[in-house]
């Protein structure tokens, strides 16, 4: 039976439970609502960014549902994106921060994987002052506490 | 400068991600569910204390997203953000440090960076030094005690670290620690182990001690063994013995005492000089060791009365490895006391270990009988001890490793599966026996009927009992093993009635003919997977129509290593027809090159599913590899 889902702006998707259940918040609630054909109201997210989940839900239907966290891998590498996955990112950083926040709020763990990876790899060879113009960030440091921090961490800069 | 107060730089202490995880989503199904009410279904009222709907938090603000992000930044990367926001930084600082590797290349204590070391060493989760030598001044004696937070320390050749350095570290992360590991521990300089008396906290969460290669002689290390200990001991006979030359006895076992959760302990390479060859660590057999569940003593020489004690006083190993040790006093007179059990070891490995008398092993199998994985590769074990392995691990062992046991004979082996021992056996390597003939393999392809693996590479293979032939069987009835013989007969019975479809060998000849062969499956026909079978080079022409056919029984194999300077592909022929699932195919050994006549049995039409093919005479850029190349494009070519 398909799902209804409504997005923030009113708009309507009519997706497989499959798919729909890909987001673990929407697995939780058609468990504990039960399934009815009432929409179900999704409003954090508008219905251009819901409309690329969708398809990145409909694209990994199929896919074995992830086990638990590998136990924290302390380095964990950000550039085994798949092929798929990575065109799939190729979209403008407004929207790419929007699928991230979507992937957070509805829990699809992969999703947001492959967004954070993308990000850190956005986030790799740029200096802080690129990453604040990217990222829209304020510098709430002082600049004696800036050069202090620098100075800090220039060891393990090298390693 | 004065030192730059972050509010941030309290180190936090993060809650398990699955909390964390299952805290999210309770949040984010309370905004659900007040979202649901609003679209008029009937559901209890949630408070709404999350973000109202439509505003949504800036992307980087959710904590946890940034920390994910962080996570997959490489160290010059995190050095960047840790300069962009006070958030970042907080964020940052904590995946920068949270493993830290000081090594010789980090630079002295003139460096600046060491100056703002107290600050972050908090950040630190795991330290690793290895070669540091900084013999005045070591950073982390800086440290404020209440700020390391270590969850694993490894030490690994710093023969200048500083004992009171070493001391601050340890008793600073007591409550942490859960690994810890010296390295090289011969050339410390320090007994590591010889913490303040004062301090009697236990290392509540250390669960793992490795010490290796910690060669006794040292001087700084050599303690004589205080009072206290030969008293707690109630053995000093025992204990004495080892004194004279015992580096870190009186201090580990009272570091032992302190370390209730110790499930893994490692001592490896420990060899004391002197008349007594005991290490120290054996004085982990003074007190029970309820928690130690795994024990590895490779390469440390022990006696077979300590070793004796040690299995009666940690009632709870599963896992035992006393792999090789070339010392002449190694398990000598091991007797393990009347009572004790060992009903939880499931892995006991014995590579290389040669007793002095074979009254070792047979003691150690009758005693470990719960044993599920028997590693005695390359040691002494001898026939008779066969035969006590066999009476008493019946219906439980899984896997054994014989491989390079130079003293078994094809009677030992008869006797290992005298008692069925066959009917549990998956796996099995008996590779390089020097002394086993055809006979013996025989014995095991005809009575270990649930092999998933085997490996029978010997030198100088009999193929002609290891191929059922007939006159081997008329040999064996001769013997006294009278179940067998029966169901071997019942067997050949239904053999005789099974028309095994014989592969047409291209010039195949007479002597076929004239050999009244019946073909009788392997019992392991079934079960095996993964089948090694190498050196064949004592192999016949009509040999190799027997392996075939024996190889097309095998419907569940998956991978075979097959080699020899006698062999030929044909024996390939077909099998790809019977055994579906092989996938993987080494060939070894051959006495050429492959050639063109070759290629009909490494094309997809012989061995259809295969994804990896490695033939060590397949020459590259030849004519067969490219045609192979070209039709084959999905399988890995080695």
């Amino acid at each position: 039976m398909p799902i209804t889902l409504l997005s923030l702006d009113d708009v309507q998707f009519k997706v497989d439970k499959e798919v729909a259940e890909r987001s673990i918040l929407i697995k939780n609630m058609i468990e504990d609502v039960g399934e009815s054909d009432a929409p179900i109201p999704l409003p954090n997210v508008s219905s251009s960014v819901l409309k690329k989940v969708i398809e990145y839900c409909e694209h990994h239907r199929n896919d074995p549902v992830q086990t638990q966290d590998e136990t924290d891998d302390p380095r964990k590498r950000s550039n085994d994106i798949e092929e798929w996955d990575m065109k799939f990112m190729m979209v403008d950083q407004e929207m790419l921060f929007e699928i991230i926040l979507a992937a957070n709020y509805l829990d699809i763990k992969p999703l947001l994987d492959v967004g954070c990876k993308t990000v850190a790899n956005i986030i790799k060879g740029k200096t802080p002052e690129e990453i604040r113009k990217v990222f829209n960030i304020v510098n709430d440091f002082t600049p004696e506490e800036e050069a202090q921090i620098k100075k800090e961490n220039e060891w393990a800069e090298d390693r | 400068m004065p030192a730059l107060v972050l509010p941030h730089q309290q180190p936090v202490q993060l809650p398990a991600s699955s909390s964390s995880t299952r805290r999210r989503s309770s949040v984010l199904l309370d905004k659900h569910v007040t979202a649901r009410r609003r679209s008029s279904l009937a559901l209890p009222s949630v408070p709404c204390h999350v973000l109202s709907a439509g505003k949504r938090p800036a992307f980087l603000e959710v904590s946890e997203i940034a920390d994910q992000i962080a996570g997959y930044l490489d160290p010059r990367s995190l050095c960047s953000t840790a300069r962009v926001s006070r958030q970042w930084h907080a964020i940052s600082l904590r995946h920068l440090w949270r493993e830290t590797h000081l090594d010789r290349s980090v630079p002295s204590k003139e460096g600046v960076q060491l100056i703002h070391f107290p600050t972050l060493s908090g950040f630190i989760r795991h330290l690793t030094l290895s070669g540091y030598n900084n013999p005045t001044r070591y950073p982390l004696s800086l440290a404020a005690p209440e700020t390391l937070h270590l969850h694993s320390l490894t030490i690994e050749g710093c023969s200048e670290l500083d004992a009171e350095a070493l001391y601050n570290i340890l008793d600073n992360s007591v409550n942490h620690l859960g690994h810890l590991q010296l390295l090289d521990v011969s050339c410390l300089q320090s007994n590591p182990f010889a913490l303040s008396p004062s301090s009697s906290n236990t290392f509540k969460n250390l669960e793992q001690l490795r010490l290796v290669r910690a060669e006794g002689g040292t001087p700084a290390l050599t303690t004589t063994l205080t009072d206290e200990v030969l008293t707690q001991s109630g053995e000093e006979q025992a204990v004495t013995t080892v004194t004279s030359i015992a580096p870190f006895t009186d201090h580990l076992i009272d570091f032992l005492r302190r370390a209730p959760a110790l499930k893994s302990l490692t001592a490896q390479g420990i060899k004391e000089h002197g008349d007594n060859v005991e290490p120290s660590v054996i004085s982990l057999a003074t007190r029970p060791h309820l928690s130690l569940t795994y024990l590895d003593l490779h390469d440390s020489t022990v006696s077979g009365a300590t070793f004796g004690r040690l299995l009666a006083t940690c009632p709870n190993l599963v896992s035992v490895n006393l792999n090789h040790t070339n010392d002449t006093h190694f398990m000598a007179g091991m007797v393990i006391p009347k009572g004790t059990t060992a009903l939880h070891i499931k892995t006991l490995s014995l590579h290389g270990c040669h007793f002095t008398d074979g009254h070792g092993f047979k003691e150690l199998f009758r005693f470990a009988s719960h044993v599920e994985k028997l590693n005695l590769a390359c040691s002494n074990v001898d026939d008779e001890a066969l035969a006590v392995l066999g009476h008493s691990m019946v219906g439980i062992l899984l896997d054994l490793s014989l491989q390079g046991c130079h003293q078994i004979t094809d009677e030992g082996i008869r006797e290992l599966l005298a008692h069925r021992l066959g009917d549990s056996l998956q796996h099995l390597d008996i590779a390089e026996c020097t002394e086993l003939t055809g006979r013996g393999i025989h014995s095991v392809l005809r009575s270990c009927s649930r092999l998933v693996s085997l490996d029978i590479s010997q030198p100088d293979i009999l193929p002609l009992s290891m191929l059922h032939l007939e006159h081997v069987d008329e040999d064996d009835e001769d013997g006294s093993e009278g179940v067998d013989v029966q169901q071997e007969q019942e067997q050949q019975e239904v053999a005789g009635q099974h028309v095994a479809p014989l592969p047409t060998i291209a010039d195949s000849d007479t002597a076929l003919a004239t050999l009244e062969a019946v073909h009788v499956p392997w019992a392991c026909k079934d079960t095996l997977e993964w089948l090694r079978i190498t050196k064949l080079d004592a192999l016949e022409r009509r040999h190799l129509q027997m392996l075939n056919e024996h190889l097309c029984d095998l419907v569940h194999l998956r991978a075979l290593h097959i080699g020899g300077s006698k062999l030929e592909l044909c024996v390939l022929n077909g099998l790809g027809q019977h055994s579906v699932l092989l996938r993987q195919l080494f060939i070894d050994d051959l006495a050429r090159e492959v050639t063109m006549e070759d290629l009909p049995y490494l094309m997809t039409e012989n061995t259809p599913h295969l994804d990896r093919l490695w033939c060590r005479h397949l020459v590259r850029y030849s004519e067969p590899w490219s045609k192979l190349r070209q039709e084959r494009k999905s399988i890995k070519l080695w």
